[in-house]
């Protein structure tokens, strides 16, 4: 473990006199938040933070909190995973904020509730949830396991004027909407009704053993819970179709989240930025951020460590001017930096890779015990510090021109009346790709008008411009971007990741991590 | 008279071009002789260059279709959108050479256009293998995409080509069963370019009785800024789940060319529909005289970042009509 730096939280609310306020743009929101909060100073360093206005919890926590390798991850990861909060509907702009964690890899979640209870020090509690979309257990593997819940026969569904006499709004808006979907609005909700606490019990069930096989240890006040929703309400297209989401809300750190999301972004702002302390003073480095860390020497790495070895393989290596030529088995020569810098960038980008990389996160942690197939690096962000943090991880191991095959812009649907008025204006038609029109769009015109949004929101991406591919529609979204390199890069940069994150805490990666889930819902 | 299906009731012949127009199309006009010298062209290209050559010097100076017979050709003799060069401007774009409906027909307009009939045939004919078995034209082999997942205005749009082209042809009428039936039972959408071209396509077989009722719902609600936009943000509906999304952020934006569409709506509709329509038009006319670059593009909620074109030659061309019209009341 290496100290890089530390989080002022004494220093930084006497300074703004406990006025913590801030912007934060997300998914093309410019929103900001603020809080005004109270403290009091407890013996050992600790201090118990409040809102002035007496709303929230008293907050325990250290005055000034030690910033190690995986600290510094898992606020990349929740910067990635986390809850930034929701828009206050009486006061458009202003965000009102909670601390919440969505990720399912369940050993993801052991880590991030682990530095949760690092950081705060009172008694804090978690809500594992898992929500569903009820039309999962219409087919497939979840009408299995309703099947297998009620013995073998699943009863026939009554009426919904049996099963719910009263409707309320929420019901009267489903029965309202149109879907193109099998049965009624009437049949589907009586459905939900008729099965909701049976499908309940066994996603409670389900989520619990992926806890506990993770290694986690529960308290009496940790919950875990589920919720359904109406068929076919958000994601699940078809029966059997799931829209699974996974949250962990903290409790007992309410009102703390604004303090929350100003660590995070002076975190996040001063490793950008490359300066030793944040602009409000509430992060500090121990010394620039670039010239901080553990020094990896990657060809020992890869040749011995523990993490350095995929299914029991290691790659090979030879020299070739500044560079180290490595090569995995049945993958091609890649150069790579023989050093590397386990410095606050590459731990922050390693949690935040984690969190929004597009590669399966069961995959990354069961390469480890078996060959990986279809392991590929991708990472779809719509913010651009997100998108040059990851660019300059990359370009510290690889040589720039290797670092990106290629990358794309995505729409969602919501923002396809826009496409095609572009395309109007060039006097062509939006044109998709694919049976269900989510492939390459077709309408060159479409995506070169697109390409200069791209690289004045992400100019991290302008030495890759010639690397541009296309515009993708897609189902949901505000318009982002999405790219992928080599394959054959994945496999030097997920175990380096794997170690900025966890190195310290599991040793042994093969016998580590306790539970992969391939399938979310394989008994 | 020079007119296109693109812009409605404008004679290009005849457009007065304000000077900063002018000034502009011909930037363009040359930035895309420069590309051209390299072979990187487009049909879409080739139509809006002509364009320019007509509003600006009165008659077409370029051969476009020799530049289309060497670069926008396909190997079977076939109109394609992009040249391989075009293609190019894309990473890996496989996908260049597109036998499209707009692409057979921005060759057979010129064609028309400059009385050169040789090849019109066979683009009449490449439009009738084009047509499916529901009666819409299109390519499912530069386009794949399910009917349910298509863009109602790419549908509407190349069936109004394709029936422009198999009406001048006089072969409209052997498939006149099938694009009745056809339009009888498509549901009227919410975009302005959607119902225009759903009209021409009307108008090009005869059958303006089969326009759906209550249009002017769809041109009141695609109001936007000083004119009109081709959508309105309130039936902005996502696809799969059926509710309406998140769109608080979302701006309509005012646009000649979809207000020119509004305007083609507008003359199957009641006076004083009618009437109120050409009085926003001309107000937007008046505003564009004055704002003549008041064409915006579009942003992606807060971020102030352009999503996508502002002003493209269609766009001056029709602004320059509209602020010519606006004079004219």
């Amino acid at each position: 473990m290496t100290f890089l730096g530390k989080i002022n939280i004494i220093t930084y609310l006497k300074k703004c006199n406990g006025e913590v306020t801030g912007q934060l743009v997300s998914d093309g929101k410019i929103r900001r938040y603020y809080a005004k909060y109270k403290w009091q100073i407890e013996p050992k360093e600790i201090i118990i933070i409040s809102k002035t206005n007496g709303t929230g919890d008293n907050v325990k926590i250290r005055s000034e909190i030690p910033l190690d390798e995986s600290m510094v991850s898992f606020f990349g990861l929740y910067s990635g995973d986390g809850a930034k909060g929701s828009e206050d509907k009486k006061n458009i702009g202003l965000i009102k904020t909670a601390i919440s964690f969505s990720q399912r890899e369940p050993n993801l979640v052991r880590f991030a509730v682990e530095e949760f209870r690092k950081l705060f020090k009172g008694d804090i509690r978690f809500n594992f949830s898992l929500g569903e979309d009820s039309a999962f257990f219409m087919d497939g593997d979840g009408l299995t396991l309703l099947k297998e819940y009620y013995g073998g026969i699943i009863p026939n569904t009554p009426l919904l004027n049996e099963i719910r006499p009263q409707l309320n709004n929420a019901d009267n808006r489903y029965l309202s909407e149109s879907r193109k979907v099998p049965g009624t609005n009437e049949e589907n909700l009586s459905y939900y009704y008729f099965h909701k606490d049976s499908m309940k019990e066994i996603l409670i069930k389900r989520k619990l053993n992926e806890i506990l096989e993770s290694g986690l240890k529960l308290t009496e006040n940790d919950k875990v819970t589920a919720s359904l929703r109406r068929p076919y309400k958000k994601g699940a297209r078809e029966p059997g179709g799931s829209s699974r989401s996974d949250e962990i809300y903290i409790g007992g750190v309410n009102g703390f989240g604004d303090f929350f999301l100003k660590i995070m972004q002076e975190i996040e702002q001063s490793i950008h930025d490359d300066c030793r302390e944040s602009s409000q003073g509430l992060i500090e480095w121990n010394d620039q951020p670039s010239k901080l860390g553990n020094q990896i020497d990657v060809i020992d790495f890869f040749t011995h460590h523990n993490y350095g070895s995929i299914a029991g393989e290691r790659p090979s290596f030879s020299r070739e001017g500044i560079y180290h030529i490595g090569k995995w088995p049945r993958s091609k020569e890649i150069k790579i930096n023989p050093t590397l810098l386990l410095d606050p960038l590459w731990c922050y980008v390693s949690g935040l890779y984690l969190a929004e990389g597009s590669t399966s996160k069961a995959l990354m942690f069961s390469m480890y015990r078996e060959k990986p197939q279809g392991l590929a690096l991708g990472f779809t962000s719509s913010e651009d510090e997100s998108i040059a943090l990851l660019l300059r991880a990359l370009q510290s191991l690889f040589p720039t021109s290797d670092c990106l095959d290629a990358w794309k812009i995505k729409v969602g649907s919501q923002y396809f009346p826009e496409l095609v008025v572009i395309g109007l204006k060039n006097g062509v038609p939006m044109l998709r790709g694919g049976n269900s029109g989510d492939g390459k769009m077709r309408t060159m015109e479409i995506s070169l008008a697109l390409k200069d949004w791209a690289l004045e929101m992400a100019p991290a991406l302008i030495p890759y411009a010639d690397k541009y591919s296309h515009v993708e529609p897609t189902g949901a979204g505000v318009a982002r971007i999405d790219m992928w390199g080599s394959s054959s890069l994945a496999r030097w940069f997920f175990p380096l990741i794997m170690y900025a994150t966890f190195g310290e805490i599991i040793d042994d990666p093969v016998e580590g991590y306790r539970c992969s889930i391939t399938f979310f819902y394989q008994m | 008279m020079f007119n296109h299906l693109f812009l409605p009731d404008v004679n290009l012949e005849e457009v007065k071009l304000p000077k900063h127009y002018s000034e502009w199309l011909l930037r363009w006009f040359r930035s895309i002789e420069q590309d051209l010298e390299n072979g990187v062209i487009s049909s879409s290209r080739c139509i809006q260059g002509a364009f320019i050559e007509i509003v600006i010097g009165g008659s077409i100076k370029t051969d476009w279709v020799g530049i289309m017979n060497e670069y926008l050709t396909d190997e079977k003799g076939l109109p394609i959108a992009y040249s391989e060069e075009f293609g190019e401007l894309l990473n890996n774009f496989n996908q260049w050479k597109q036998n499209t409906i707009h692409s057979i027909h921005a060759r057979w307009w010129l064609e028309k256009t400059i009385d050169d009939d040789s090849d019109v045939e066979n683009l009449e004919r490449n439009i009738k293998e084009l047509i499916q078995p529901s009666g819409w034209i299109y390519n499912p082999l530069v386009s794949p995409t399910r009917l349910r997942g298509r863009m109602r205005a790419e549908l509407m749009m190349s069936l109004a080509m394709g029936t422009e082209i198999l009406r001048s042809g006089g072969i409209a009428k052997n498939h006149e069963d099938v694009f009745q039936a056809l339009l009888s039972s498509t549901s009227r959408t919410n975009f302005l370019s959607a119902e225009y071209f759903r009209i021409k396509s009307l108008e090009h077989l005869g059958m303006i009785q089969l326009i759906p009722t209550h249009m002017e719902n769809v041109i009141e609600m695609c109001e936007a800024g000083e004119g009109y936009c081709d959508f309105s943000v309130t039936t902005k509906v996502d696809d799969y789940m059926g509710s309406q999304k998140r769109v608080a952020r979302d701006v309509a934006l005012h646009s000649p060319i979809s207000s020119l569409h509004a305007k083609g709506i507008s003359q199957y509709l009641p006076i004083e529909t009618r009437e109120h329509i050409d009085a926003r038009i001309h107000s937007f006319g008046n505003h564009l005289k004055l704002n003549p670059f008041d064409i915006p593009s579009f942003r992606m909620r807060d971020v102030d970042i352009p999503f996508g074109t502002d002003y493209t030659p269609l766009e001056i061309i029709g602004a320059s009509y509209l602020i010519e019209n606006a004079n004219d009341n």
